[in-house]
Protein backbone atom coordinates (compact mmCIF):
# COMPACT_ATOMS: atom_id res chain seq x y z
CA UNK A 1 0.00 0.00 0.00
CA UNK A 2 2.78 2.42 0.87
CA UNK A 3 4.37 1.69 -2.47
CA UNK A 4 1.14 2.57 -4.27
CA UNK A 5 0.72 5.79 -2.35
CA UNK A 6 4.32 6.91 -2.65
CA UNK A 7 4.16 6.16 -6.36
CA UNK A 8 1.01 8.26 -6.67
CA UNK A 9 2.68 11.01 -4.69
CA UNK A 10 5.65 11.03 -7.04
CA UNK A 11 3.35 11.35 -10.04
CA UNK A 12 1.38 14.04 -8.25
CA UNK A 13 4.56 15.95 -7.47
CA UNK A 14 5.62 15.76 -11.10
CA UNK A 15 2.17 17.02 -12.15
CA UNK A 16 2.43 19.93 -9.71
CA UNK A 17 5.81 20.96 -11.11
CA UNK A 18 4.53 20.73 -14.67
CA UNK A 19 1.33 22.63 -13.98
CA UNK A 20 3.11 25.33 -11.97
CA UNK A 21 5.75 25.87 -14.61
CA UNK A 22 3.14 26.05 -17.35
CA UNK A 23 1.22 28.50 -15.18
CA UNK A 24 4.21 30.80 -15.39
CA UNK A 25 3.58 31.03 -19.11
CA UNK A 26 -0.20 30.82 -19.20
CA UNK A 27 -1.28 32.55 -16.04
CA UNK A 28 1.42 35.14 -15.59
CA UNK A 29 2.82 35.82 -19.03
CA UNK A 30 -0.47 35.19 -20.79
CA UNK A 31 1.03 32.74 -23.27
CA UNK A 32 -1.21 29.81 -24.06
CA UNK A 33 1.02 26.83 -24.72
CA UNK A 34 -0.13 23.33 -25.56
CA UNK A 35 3.41 22.08 -25.96
CA UNK A 36 4.56 21.76 -22.38
CA UNK A 37 4.92 17.99 -22.61
CA UNK A 38 7.70 18.58 -25.14
CA UNK A 39 9.91 20.29 -22.56
CA UNK A 40 8.99 17.65 -20.02
CA UNK A 41 10.03 15.05 -22.58
CA UNK A 42 13.24 16.78 -23.59
CA UNK A 43 14.18 16.99 -19.93
CA UNK A 44 13.37 13.34 -19.38
CA UNK A 45 15.32 12.15 -22.42
CA UNK A 46 18.32 14.33 -21.51
CA UNK A 47 18.38 13.09 -17.93
CA UNK A 48 18.05 9.54 -19.22
CA UNK A 49 20.98 9.98 -21.58
CA UNK A 50 23.13 11.40 -18.82
CA UNK A 51 22.22 8.61 -16.42
CA UNK A 52 22.77 5.91 -19.02
CA UNK A 53 25.97 7.36 -20.37
CA UNK A 54 27.80 9.29 -17.72
CA UNK A 55 26.63 9.44 -14.14
CA UNK A 56 23.62 8.60 -12.04
CA UNK A 57 23.92 11.82 -10.12
CA UNK A 58 20.51 13.40 -9.90
CA UNK A 59 21.91 16.90 -9.68
CA UNK A 60 24.03 16.58 -12.80
CA UNK A 61 21.34 14.86 -14.82
CA UNK A 62 18.76 17.45 -13.82
CA UNK A 63 21.11 20.32 -14.50
CA UNK A 64 21.81 18.96 -17.97
CA UNK A 65 18.09 18.44 -18.53
CA UNK A 66 17.28 21.99 -17.49
CA UNK A 67 19.91 23.45 -19.77
CA UNK A 68 18.82 21.48 -22.82
CA UNK A 69 15.12 22.06 -22.22
CA UNK A 70 15.67 25.72 -21.53
CA UNK A 71 17.64 26.04 -24.74
CA UNK A 72 14.89 24.35 -26.75
CA UNK A 73 12.26 26.64 -25.19
CA UNK A 74 14.38 29.64 -26.00
CA UNK A 75 14.84 28.61 -29.60
CA UNK A 76 11.11 28.12 -30.01
CA UNK A 77 10.21 31.26 -28.17
CA UNK A 78 12.31 33.85 -29.91
CA UNK A 79 10.79 33.65 -33.38
CA UNK A 80 7.31 32.56 -32.45
CA UNK A 81 6.47 34.83 -29.55
CA UNK A 82 6.49 37.78 -31.85
CA UNK A 83 3.12 36.78 -33.18
CA UNK A 84 -0.31 37.14 -31.70
CA UNK A 85 -1.33 34.96 -28.84
CA UNK A 86 -3.95 33.19 -30.92
CA UNK A 87 -1.27 32.08 -33.33
CA UNK A 88 1.07 31.00 -30.58
CA UNK A 89 -1.51 28.48 -29.44
CA UNK A 90 -1.67 26.89 -32.85
CA UNK A 91 2.08 27.12 -33.25
CA UNK A 92 2.57 25.34 -29.95
CA UNK A 93 0.24 22.55 -31.00
CA UNK A 94 2.16 22.25 -34.20
CA UNK A 95 5.44 22.22 -32.33
CA UNK A 96 4.15 19.50 -30.03
CA UNK A 97 3.11 17.34 -32.97
CA UNK A 98 6.41 17.78 -34.75
CA UNK A 99 8.27 17.02 -31.52
CA UNK A 100 6.24 13.86 -30.93
CA UNK A 101 7.10 12.69 -34.42
CA UNK A 102 10.76 13.39 -33.75
CA UNK A 103 10.67 11.51 -30.44
CA UNK A 104 9.27 8.51 -32.27
CA UNK A 105 11.46 8.67 -35.35
CA UNK A 106 14.88 9.80 -34.17
CA UNK A 107 15.99 6.34 -33.22
CA UNK A 108 19.62 7.15 -32.70
CA UNK A 109 18.99 9.64 -29.92
CA UNK A 110 15.62 8.81 -28.44
CA UNK A 111 15.46 5.10 -29.07
CA UNK A 112 12.39 5.54 -31.24
CA UNK A 113 9.11 3.95 -30.21
CA UNK A 114 10.76 1.79 -27.59
CA UNK A 115 12.50 4.68 -25.96
CA UNK A 116 15.36 4.39 -23.52
CA UNK A 117 15.25 1.76 -20.82
CA UNK A 118 17.32 0.57 -17.94
CA UNK A 119 17.94 3.97 -16.38
CA UNK A 120 19.87 3.45 -13.13
CA UNK A 121 18.40 4.70 -9.85
CA UNK A 122 19.34 8.24 -8.96
CA UNK A 123 21.94 9.15 -6.44
CA UNK A 124 22.02 12.46 -4.66
CA UNK A 125 25.21 13.50 -2.90
CA UNK A 126 25.99 9.93 -1.90
CA UNK A 127 22.42 8.94 -1.08
CA UNK A 128 21.45 6.11 -3.41
CA UNK A 129 17.74 6.00 -4.15
CA UNK A 130 15.93 2.73 -4.13
CA UNK A 131 12.36 2.63 -2.98
CA UNK A 132 9.35 4.65 -4.03
CA UNK A 133 9.58 6.35 -0.67
CA UNK A 134 13.01 7.73 -1.54
CA UNK A 135 11.70 9.11 -4.79
CA UNK A 136 8.70 10.60 -3.06
CA UNK A 137 11.00 12.52 -0.73
CA UNK A 138 13.13 13.65 -3.63
CA UNK A 139 10.13 14.65 -5.69
CA UNK A 140 8.50 16.73 -3.03
CA UNK A 141 11.75 18.42 -2.13
CA UNK A 142 11.94 19.43 -5.76
CA UNK A 143 8.31 20.53 -5.70
CA UNK A 144 9.03 22.75 -2.72
CA UNK A 145 12.08 24.24 -4.42
CA UNK A 146 10.25 24.82 -7.69
CA UNK A 147 7.21 26.39 -6.04
CA UNK A 148 9.45 28.51 -3.87
CA UNK A 149 11.37 29.68 -6.89
CA UNK A 150 8.20 30.52 -8.79
CA UNK A 151 6.82 32.39 -5.79
CA UNK A 152 10.00 34.46 -5.57
CA UNK A 153 9.93 35.09 -9.30
CA UNK A 154 6.32 36.19 -9.27
CA UNK A 155 6.91 38.70 -6.51
CA UNK A 156 10.07 40.06 -8.04
CA UNK A 157 10.21 43.02 -10.42
CA UNK A 158 10.27 40.50 -13.26
CA UNK A 159 7.06 38.93 -12.03
CA UNK A 160 5.42 42.28 -11.60
CA UNK A 161 6.36 43.26 -15.13
CA UNK A 162 4.80 40.04 -16.41
CA UNK A 163 1.62 40.72 -14.52
CA UNK A 164 1.58 44.25 -15.83
CA UNK A 165 1.62 42.87 -19.35
CA UNK A 166 -1.07 40.40 -18.60
CA UNK A 167 -3.33 43.03 -17.15
CA UNK A 168 -2.79 45.91 -19.53
CA UNK A 169 -0.36 45.54 -22.37
CA UNK A 170 -0.49 49.11 -23.59
CA UNK A 171 0.24 50.56 -20.18
CA UNK A 172 3.10 48.17 -19.64
CA UNK A 173 4.69 49.12 -22.94
CA UNK A 174 4.20 52.77 -22.08
CA UNK A 175 6.23 52.14 -18.97
CA UNK A 176 9.07 50.87 -21.06
CA UNK A 177 8.80 47.13 -20.52
CA UNK A 178 9.87 45.03 -23.46
CA UNK A 179 7.22 42.43 -24.19
CA UNK A 180 9.35 40.04 -26.16
CA UNK A 181 12.17 39.81 -23.63
CA UNK A 182 9.76 39.15 -20.78
CA UNK A 183 7.82 36.51 -22.67
CA UNK A 184 10.92 34.73 -23.90
CA UNK A 185 12.32 34.71 -20.38
CA UNK A 186 9.10 33.31 -18.94
CA UNK A 187 8.99 30.60 -21.61
CA UNK A 188 12.61 29.62 -21.12
CA UNK A 189 12.25 29.38 -17.36
CA UNK A 190 9.04 27.38 -17.69
CA UNK A 191 10.77 24.97 -20.04
CA UNK A 192 13.73 24.54 -17.70
CA UNK A 193 11.44 23.84 -14.74
CA UNK A 194 9.49 21.27 -16.73
CA UNK A 195 12.81 19.49 -17.25
CA UNK A 196 13.07 18.97 -13.50
CA UNK A 197 9.85 17.00 -13.69
CA UNK A 198 11.26 15.12 -16.65
CA UNK A 199 14.37 14.13 -14.76
CA UNK A 200 12.33 12.95 -11.78
CA UNK A 201 10.16 10.90 -14.10
CA UNK A 202 13.09 9.30 -15.89
CA UNK A 203 14.75 8.16 -12.68
CA UNK A 204 11.57 7.08 -10.96
CA UNK A 205 10.16 5.00 -13.79
CA UNK A 206 13.63 4.06 -15.14
CA UNK A 207 12.58 4.25 -18.76
CA UNK A 208 11.37 6.95 -21.11
CA UNK A 209 9.36 6.56 -24.28
CA UNK A 210 7.43 8.92 -26.55
CA UNK A 211 4.03 7.91 -25.21
CA UNK A 212 4.36 9.98 -22.07
CA UNK A 213 5.08 13.20 -23.93
CA UNK A 214 2.23 13.51 -26.37
CA UNK A 215 -0.25 16.25 -27.21
CA UNK A 216 -2.76 14.51 -24.96
CA UNK A 217 -0.48 15.02 -22.00
CA UNK A 218 0.17 18.65 -22.90
CA UNK A 219 -3.57 19.17 -22.98
CA UNK A 220 -3.87 17.48 -19.61
CA UNK A 221 -1.27 19.80 -18.05
CA UNK A 222 -3.07 22.78 -19.54
CA UNK A 223 -6.32 21.44 -18.12
CA UNK A 224 -4.69 21.30 -14.68
CA UNK A 225 -3.76 24.96 -14.95
CA UNK A 226 -7.13 26.09 -16.27
CA UNK A 227 -9.27 24.02 -13.94
CA UNK A 228 -7.19 24.88 -10.90
CA UNK A 229 -6.99 28.51 -11.80
CA UNK A 230 -4.35 30.24 -13.87
CA UNK A 231 -2.48 33.23 -12.56
CA UNK A 232 -2.33 32.13 -8.96
CA UNK A 233 0.23 30.06 -7.12
CA UNK A 234 -2.25 27.64 -5.60
CA UNK A 235 -4.30 27.18 -8.76
CA UNK A 236 -2.05 24.75 -10.65
CA UNK A 237 -1.49 22.76 -7.46
CA UNK A 238 -5.21 22.34 -6.99
CA UNK A 239 -5.63 21.49 -10.65
CA UNK A 240 -2.83 18.93 -10.52
CA UNK A 241 -4.35 17.30 -7.46
CA UNK A 242 -7.79 17.25 -9.06
CA UNK A 243 -6.62 15.68 -12.28
CA UNK A 244 -4.23 13.18 -10.72
CA UNK A 245 -6.57 12.02 -7.98
CA UNK A 246 -9.80 12.11 -9.95
CA UNK A 247 -9.17 8.94 -12.01
CA UNK A 248 -8.47 7.08 -8.78
CA UNK A 249 -11.87 8.17 -7.50
CA UNK A 250 -13.57 7.14 -10.73
CA UNK A 251 -12.20 3.64 -10.37
CA UNK A 252 -14.43 3.18 -7.36
CA UNK A 253 -17.49 3.63 -9.55
CA UNK A 254 -16.95 0.37 -11.43
CA UNK A 255 -17.15 1.86 -14.87
CA UNK A 256 -16.02 -0.62 -17.51
CA UNK A 257 -12.38 0.01 -18.39
CA UNK A 258 -13.20 0.80 -21.97
CA UNK A 259 -15.15 3.85 -20.87
CA UNK A 260 -12.90 5.18 -18.14
CA UNK A 261 -10.49 7.13 -20.35
CA UNK A 262 -13.13 8.93 -22.42
CA UNK A 263 -15.34 9.43 -19.38
CA UNK A 264 -12.48 11.16 -17.54
CA UNK A 265 -11.70 13.36 -20.48
CA UNK A 266 -15.36 14.14 -20.96
CA UNK A 267 -15.56 15.35 -17.39
CA UNK A 268 -12.43 17.47 -17.74
CA UNK A 269 -13.85 18.97 -20.92
CA UNK A 270 -17.13 19.76 -19.23
CA UNK A 271 -15.27 21.14 -16.23
CA UNK A 272 -13.25 23.42 -18.47
CA UNK A 273 -16.28 24.68 -20.36
CA UNK A 274 -18.34 25.14 -17.21
CA UNK A 275 -15.53 26.90 -15.39
CA UNK A 276 -14.70 29.18 -18.28
CA UNK A 277 -18.30 30.27 -18.64
CA UNK A 278 -19.00 30.77 -14.96
CA UNK A 279 -15.70 30.94 -13.07
CA UNK A 280 -12.81 31.71 -15.38
CA UNK A 281 -10.61 31.97 -12.35
CA UNK A 282 -10.78 28.21 -11.92
CA UNK A 283 -11.37 26.21 -8.77
CA UNK A 284 -9.18 28.59 -6.83
CA UNK A 285 -11.62 31.42 -7.44
CA UNK A 286 -14.52 29.26 -6.33
CA UNK A 287 -12.63 28.72 -3.09
CA UNK A 288 -12.12 32.43 -2.75
CA UNK A 289 -15.86 32.92 -2.81
CA UNK A 290 -16.05 31.23 0.56
CA UNK A 291 -13.13 32.98 2.18
CA UNK A 292 -13.63 36.64 2.87
CA UNK A 293 -10.53 38.66 2.24
CA UNK A 294 -9.19 41.58 0.31
CA UNK A 295 -10.94 42.13 -2.97
CA UNK A 296 -9.05 40.75 -5.87
CA UNK A 297 -8.59 42.94 -8.92
CA UNK A 298 -10.18 40.22 -10.99
CA UNK A 299 -8.81 37.16 -12.64
CA UNK A 300 -6.32 37.53 -15.47
CA UNK A 301 -8.78 35.80 -17.70
CA UNK A 302 -11.42 38.40 -17.49
CA UNK A 303 -9.40 41.01 -19.20
CA UNK A 304 -9.16 41.46 -22.90
CA UNK A 305 -5.82 43.09 -22.37
CA UNK A 306 -7.10 46.46 -23.41
CA UNK A 307 -7.88 45.28 -26.90
CA UNK A 308 -11.43 45.42 -28.09
CA UNK A 309 -10.84 42.87 -30.82
CA UNK B 1 7.23 12.00 -61.99
CA UNK B 2 3.93 10.22 -62.29
CA UNK B 3 4.05 9.52 -58.59
CA UNK B 4 4.47 13.21 -57.94
CA UNK B 5 1.53 14.05 -60.17
CA UNK B 6 -0.63 11.48 -58.47
CA UNK B 7 0.34 12.85 -55.09
CA UNK B 8 -0.38 16.35 -56.32
CA UNK B 9 -3.85 15.20 -57.34
CA UNK B 10 -4.47 13.67 -53.92
CA UNK B 11 -3.22 16.88 -52.42
CA UNK B 12 -5.61 18.90 -54.52
CA UNK B 13 -8.56 16.82 -53.32
CA UNK B 14 -7.50 16.84 -49.70
CA UNK B 15 -6.67 20.51 -49.96
CA UNK B 16 -10.14 21.28 -51.26
CA UNK B 17 -11.67 19.76 -48.16
CA UNK B 18 -9.23 21.54 -45.87
CA UNK B 19 -10.06 24.74 -47.73
CA UNK B 20 -13.74 24.32 -46.90
CA UNK B 21 -12.95 23.81 -43.25
CA UNK B 22 -10.53 26.72 -43.25
CA UNK B 23 -12.96 29.11 -44.94
CA UNK B 24 -15.66 28.16 -42.41
CA UNK B 25 -13.30 28.86 -39.57
CA UNK B 26 -12.06 32.08 -41.11
CA UNK B 27 -15.60 33.31 -41.69
CA UNK B 28 -16.48 32.73 -38.06
CA UNK B 29 -13.28 34.31 -36.80
CA UNK B 30 -13.40 37.31 -39.07
CA UNK B 31 -16.99 38.17 -38.25
CA UNK B 32 -17.24 37.33 -34.59
CA UNK B 33 -13.58 37.36 -33.51
CA UNK B 34 -14.16 33.96 -31.93
CA UNK B 35 -11.40 31.43 -32.19
CA UNK B 36 -13.80 28.56 -32.77
CA UNK B 37 -11.48 25.77 -31.85
CA UNK B 38 -14.48 23.45 -31.63
CA UNK B 39 -14.91 23.72 -35.42
CA UNK B 40 -13.40 20.27 -35.72
CA UNK B 41 -16.10 19.04 -33.40
CA UNK B 42 -18.63 20.14 -35.98
CA UNK B 43 -16.89 18.02 -38.58
CA UNK B 44 -16.69 15.07 -36.19
CA UNK B 45 -20.38 15.14 -35.31
CA UNK B 46 -21.38 15.64 -38.93
CA UNK B 47 -19.28 12.76 -40.19
CA UNK B 48 -20.49 10.34 -37.56
CA UNK B 49 -24.10 11.42 -38.07
CA UNK B 50 -23.72 10.76 -41.76
CA UNK B 51 -22.18 7.39 -41.06
CA UNK B 52 -24.92 6.48 -38.63
CA UNK B 53 -27.73 7.48 -40.98
CA UNK B 54 -26.25 6.02 -44.14
CA UNK B 55 -24.59 2.84 -42.90
CA UNK B 56 -26.43 1.85 -39.77
CA UNK B 57 -29.92 3.16 -40.34
CA UNK B 58 -29.72 2.71 -44.09
CA UNK B 59 -31.30 6.03 -44.96
CA UNK B 60 -31.14 7.21 -48.54
CA UNK B 61 -28.06 9.32 -49.10
CA UNK B 62 -30.03 12.50 -49.71
CA UNK B 63 -31.67 12.30 -46.29
CA UNK B 64 -28.39 11.44 -44.68
CA UNK B 65 -26.86 14.57 -46.18
CA UNK B 66 -29.75 16.64 -44.84
CA UNK B 67 -29.31 15.10 -41.41
CA UNK B 68 -25.61 15.92 -41.53
CA UNK B 69 -26.35 19.49 -42.55
CA UNK B 70 -28.85 19.87 -39.74
CA UNK B 71 -26.43 18.52 -37.14
CA UNK B 72 -23.58 20.72 -38.32
CA UNK B 73 -25.59 23.91 -38.33
CA UNK B 74 -27.33 23.19 -35.04
CA UNK B 75 -24.07 22.37 -33.34
CA UNK B 76 -22.27 25.45 -34.60
CA UNK B 77 -25.12 27.74 -33.68
CA UNK B 78 -25.61 25.91 -30.39
CA UNK B 79 -22.03 26.38 -29.27
CA UNK B 80 -22.26 30.05 -30.15
CA UNK B 81 -25.56 30.53 -28.36
CA UNK B 82 -24.77 28.56 -25.21
CA UNK B 83 -21.03 28.95 -24.79
CA UNK B 84 -19.60 31.93 -26.62
CA UNK B 85 -22.40 34.44 -26.28
CA UNK B 86 -22.73 34.17 -22.51
CA UNK B 87 -18.99 34.60 -22.30
CA UNK B 88 -18.92 37.63 -24.51
CA UNK B 89 -21.57 39.18 -22.36
CA UNK B 90 -19.26 38.91 -19.36
CA UNK B 91 -16.37 40.39 -21.32
CA UNK B 92 -14.27 37.26 -21.12
CA UNK B 93 -10.80 37.44 -22.58
CA UNK B 94 -9.79 35.71 -25.76
CA UNK B 95 -7.96 33.02 -23.86
CA UNK B 96 -10.98 32.20 -21.73
CA UNK B 97 -13.15 31.80 -24.81
CA UNK B 98 -10.47 29.74 -26.46
CA UNK B 99 -10.20 27.47 -23.43
CA UNK B 100 -13.97 26.96 -23.45
CA UNK B 101 -13.90 26.15 -27.15
CA UNK B 102 -11.10 23.71 -26.48
CA UNK B 103 -13.19 22.14 -23.74
CA UNK B 104 -16.12 21.76 -26.13
CA UNK B 105 -13.91 19.91 -28.60
CA UNK B 106 -12.74 17.57 -25.85
CA UNK B 107 -16.34 16.93 -24.81
CA UNK B 108 -17.50 16.24 -28.37
CA UNK B 109 -14.56 13.95 -29.13
CA UNK B 110 -15.16 11.88 -26.02
CA UNK B 111 -18.92 11.70 -26.54
CA UNK B 112 -18.16 10.21 -29.94
CA UNK B 113 -15.71 7.76 -28.40
CA UNK B 114 -18.25 6.72 -25.79
CA UNK B 115 -20.96 6.23 -28.41
CA UNK B 116 -18.92 4.70 -31.20
CA UNK B 117 -15.71 3.45 -29.68
CA UNK B 118 -12.22 4.33 -30.71
CA UNK B 119 -12.03 2.16 -33.76
CA UNK B 120 -11.99 3.16 -37.33
CA UNK B 121 -15.11 3.07 -39.47
CA UNK B 122 -15.40 3.18 -43.18
CA UNK B 123 -18.28 3.60 -45.56
CA UNK B 124 -18.32 1.80 -48.85
CA UNK B 125 -19.76 3.35 -51.91
CA UNK B 126 -19.30 3.67 -55.61
CA UNK B 127 -17.91 7.08 -54.95
CA UNK B 128 -14.66 5.69 -53.61
CA UNK B 129 -14.05 4.10 -56.96
CA UNK B 130 -12.49 5.91 -59.80
CA UNK B 131 -11.08 5.71 -63.24
CA UNK B 132 -7.84 6.25 -65.06
CA UNK B 133 -6.96 9.46 -66.78
CA UNK B 134 -3.82 8.59 -68.61
CA UNK B 135 -1.46 7.21 -65.99
CA UNK B 136 -3.26 8.86 -63.12
CA UNK B 137 -5.99 7.35 -60.98
CA UNK B 138 -8.82 9.72 -60.16
CA UNK B 139 -11.62 8.81 -57.77
CA UNK B 140 -15.09 10.31 -57.89
CA UNK B 141 -14.50 11.55 -54.39
CA UNK B 142 -11.52 13.53 -55.61
CA UNK B 143 -13.57 15.16 -58.32
CA UNK B 144 -16.47 15.91 -56.01
CA UNK B 145 -14.11 17.40 -53.46
CA UNK B 146 -12.58 19.89 -55.84
CA UNK B 147 -15.84 20.76 -57.58
CA UNK B 148 -17.81 21.24 -54.36
CA UNK B 149 -15.08 23.32 -52.80
CA UNK B 150 -14.83 25.63 -55.77
CA UNK B 151 -18.61 25.97 -56.13
CA UNK B 152 -19.25 26.59 -52.45
CA UNK B 153 -16.41 29.03 -51.91
CA UNK B 154 -17.34 31.04 -54.97
CA UNK B 155 -20.97 30.97 -53.85
CA UNK B 156 -19.91 32.27 -50.46
CA UNK B 157 -18.00 35.14 -52.00
CA UNK B 158 -21.00 36.05 -54.14
CA UNK B 159 -23.20 35.88 -51.08
CA UNK B 160 -20.93 38.18 -49.15
CA UNK B 161 -20.69 40.70 -51.91
CA UNK B 162 -24.16 40.67 -53.42
CA UNK B 163 -26.71 39.99 -50.71
CA UNK B 164 -27.68 42.31 -47.91
CA UNK B 165 -26.92 39.76 -45.22
CA UNK B 166 -23.59 39.13 -46.82
CA UNK B 167 -22.71 42.80 -46.82
CA UNK B 168 -23.48 43.01 -43.12
CA UNK B 169 -21.16 40.07 -42.54
CA UNK B 170 -18.44 41.84 -44.44
CA UNK B 171 -19.05 44.93 -42.37
CA UNK B 172 -18.58 42.85 -39.26
CA UNK B 173 -15.26 41.65 -40.58
CA UNK B 174 -14.16 45.23 -40.98
CA UNK B 175 -15.56 46.87 -37.90
CA UNK B 176 -17.91 45.05 -35.55
CA UNK B 177 -18.63 48.07 -33.41
CA UNK B 178 -19.85 50.06 -36.33
CA UNK B 179 -22.31 47.35 -37.22
CA UNK B 180 -23.88 47.71 -33.80
CA UNK B 181 -24.11 51.46 -34.30
CA UNK B 182 -26.23 50.91 -37.36
CA UNK B 183 -28.70 48.96 -35.29
CA UNK B 184 -27.97 45.66 -36.98
CA UNK B 185 -28.09 42.85 -34.43
CA UNK B 186 -24.51 41.73 -34.01
CA UNK B 187 -25.65 38.62 -32.28
CA UNK B 188 -28.05 37.62 -35.00
CA UNK B 189 -25.48 38.06 -37.73
CA UNK B 190 -22.90 36.30 -35.64
CA UNK B 191 -25.25 33.34 -35.45
CA UNK B 192 -25.62 33.45 -39.23
CA UNK B 193 -21.86 33.39 -39.59
CA UNK B 194 -21.64 30.36 -37.34
CA UNK B 195 -24.41 28.64 -39.29
CA UNK B 196 -22.75 29.23 -42.66
CA UNK B 197 -19.27 28.45 -41.41
CA UNK B 198 -20.44 25.19 -39.87
CA UNK B 199 -22.48 24.22 -42.90
CA UNK B 200 -19.43 24.63 -45.14
CA UNK B 201 -17.77 21.79 -43.34
CA UNK B 202 -20.52 19.30 -44.25
CA UNK B 203 -19.16 18.33 -47.68
CA UNK B 204 -15.73 17.98 -46.16
CA UNK B 205 -17.09 15.67 -43.49
CA UNK B 206 -19.06 13.52 -45.90
CA UNK B 207 -16.32 13.19 -48.49
CA UNK B 208 -13.69 12.41 -45.88
CA UNK B 209 -15.99 9.69 -44.56
CA UNK B 210 -15.98 8.12 -48.00
CA UNK B 211 -12.31 8.56 -48.72
CA UNK B 212 -10.47 8.14 -45.43
CA UNK B 213 -13.00 6.69 -43.05
CA UNK B 214 -13.92 7.85 -39.59
CA UNK B 215 -11.93 8.14 -36.41
CA UNK B 216 -12.60 10.15 -33.27
CA UNK B 217 -9.28 11.92 -33.59
CA UNK B 218 -10.33 13.53 -36.87
CA UNK B 219 -12.04 16.31 -34.95
CA UNK B 220 -8.83 17.63 -33.51
CA UNK B 221 -6.93 17.06 -36.72
CA UNK B 222 -9.40 18.97 -38.86
CA UNK B 223 -9.56 21.84 -36.39
CA UNK B 224 -5.83 22.25 -36.62
CA UNK B 225 -5.82 21.99 -40.38
CA UNK B 226 -8.62 24.54 -40.67
CA UNK B 227 -6.83 26.97 -38.38
CA UNK B 228 -3.47 26.37 -40.00
CA UNK B 229 -4.99 26.94 -43.42
CA UNK B 230 -6.68 30.12 -42.29
CA UNK B 231 -3.48 31.44 -40.74
CA UNK B 232 -1.23 30.51 -43.64
CA UNK B 233 -3.63 32.14 -46.04
CA UNK B 234 -3.92 35.23 -43.95
CA UNK B 235 -6.48 35.28 -41.23
CA UNK B 236 -9.47 37.45 -41.93
CA UNK B 237 -9.31 36.79 -45.62
CA UNK B 238 -11.62 34.13 -47.01
CA UNK B 239 -9.80 33.59 -50.29
CA UNK B 240 -6.66 33.34 -48.24
CA UNK B 241 -8.13 30.64 -46.03
CA UNK B 242 -9.13 28.65 -49.10
CA UNK B 243 -5.67 29.08 -50.54
CA UNK B 244 -4.04 28.16 -47.26
CA UNK B 245 -6.10 25.00 -46.92
CA UNK B 246 -5.31 24.01 -50.47
CA UNK B 247 -1.61 24.67 -49.99
CA UNK B 248 -1.44 22.55 -46.87
CA UNK B 249 -3.28 19.69 -48.56
CA UNK B 250 -0.85 19.72 -51.43
CA UNK B 251 2.22 20.11 -49.26
CA UNK B 252 1.11 17.31 -46.98
CA UNK B 253 0.62 14.88 -49.82
CA UNK B 254 3.72 15.84 -51.76
CA UNK B 255 5.69 15.32 -48.59
CA UNK B 256 4.73 11.65 -48.66
CA UNK B 257 6.95 11.33 -51.72
CA UNK B 258 10.01 11.46 -49.54
CA UNK B 259 8.83 10.94 -45.99
CA UNK B 260 6.58 8.24 -44.56
CA UNK B 261 2.96 9.22 -44.04
CA UNK B 262 3.40 9.45 -40.28
CA UNK B 263 5.18 12.70 -41.05
CA UNK B 264 2.07 14.23 -42.61
CA UNK B 265 0.97 16.25 -39.58
CA UNK B 266 4.55 17.24 -38.96
CA UNK B 267 4.74 18.62 -42.50
CA UNK B 268 1.55 20.61 -42.06
CA UNK B 269 2.84 22.17 -38.91
CA UNK B 270 6.28 22.63 -40.24
CA UNK B 271 4.75 24.77 -42.97
CA UNK B 272 2.62 26.61 -40.43
CA UNK B 273 5.56 27.29 -38.13
CA UNK B 274 7.57 28.51 -41.06
CA UNK B 275 4.85 30.96 -42.02
CA UNK B 276 4.42 32.12 -38.45
CA UNK B 277 8.07 32.88 -38.17
CA UNK B 278 8.64 34.40 -41.54
CA UNK B 279 5.29 35.79 -42.63
CA UNK B 280 2.72 35.71 -39.84
CA UNK B 281 0.34 37.81 -41.85
CA UNK B 282 -0.09 34.87 -44.14
CA UNK B 283 -0.23 34.94 -47.87
CA UNK B 284 -3.11 37.34 -48.31
CA UNK B 285 -3.66 38.68 -44.85
CA UNK B 286 -3.82 42.21 -43.60
CA UNK B 287 -1.20 43.43 -41.17
CA UNK B 288 -1.76 41.62 -37.91
CA UNK B 289 1.50 42.02 -36.10
CA UNK B 290 1.09 42.73 -32.42
CA UNK B 291 2.32 46.12 -31.28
Amino acid sequence: MTAYISNLMVLLGIAVILASSLNLMVGYAGIFSVAHAVFYGVGAYTAAKVALGATDSFLLATAAAMIVSGAVSFVLAVPVLRVREEYFVVASIGFQIVASTIFVSWNAVTGGMGGLAGIPPASLLGWQMGSSLDYMLLTWTCVALVLGFIALLVHSPFGRALKAFRDDETAAIALGKDPLVLRVAATTIAGALAAVAGSLYAFHVSFVNPESFTLDYSVLILAMVIIGGAGSLAGPVIGAVFITVFPALLSFLNIPTLYIGPAEQLIYGLAIVGLMVFWPGGLVSVWKLFTPGRRDAGTPWRRDNGRQG
Amino acid sequence: MIVLLQLFLEGLAAGSLYALAAVGFALIYATTRTFHFAHGGTMLLTAYTFYQTVSVWQWPVAFAVLAALAVATLFGVGVDRFVYQPMRRTDASFLTIFAASFGVLIVVTNVVVLLFGNSFYSVDSTLSQGFLVGPLFVTYVNILAVVLAVVLIVALQLFIHRTRTGVVLRAMMDDPALVGVFGLGERRYGTIAFAIGSALIVPAAILTTYSSGLQPSMGAVITLLAIAGAIVGGIGNLWGAALGGMLLGIAENLGVWQLSSSWKPAITFGVLLLFLMVRPDGLLGARTRRS
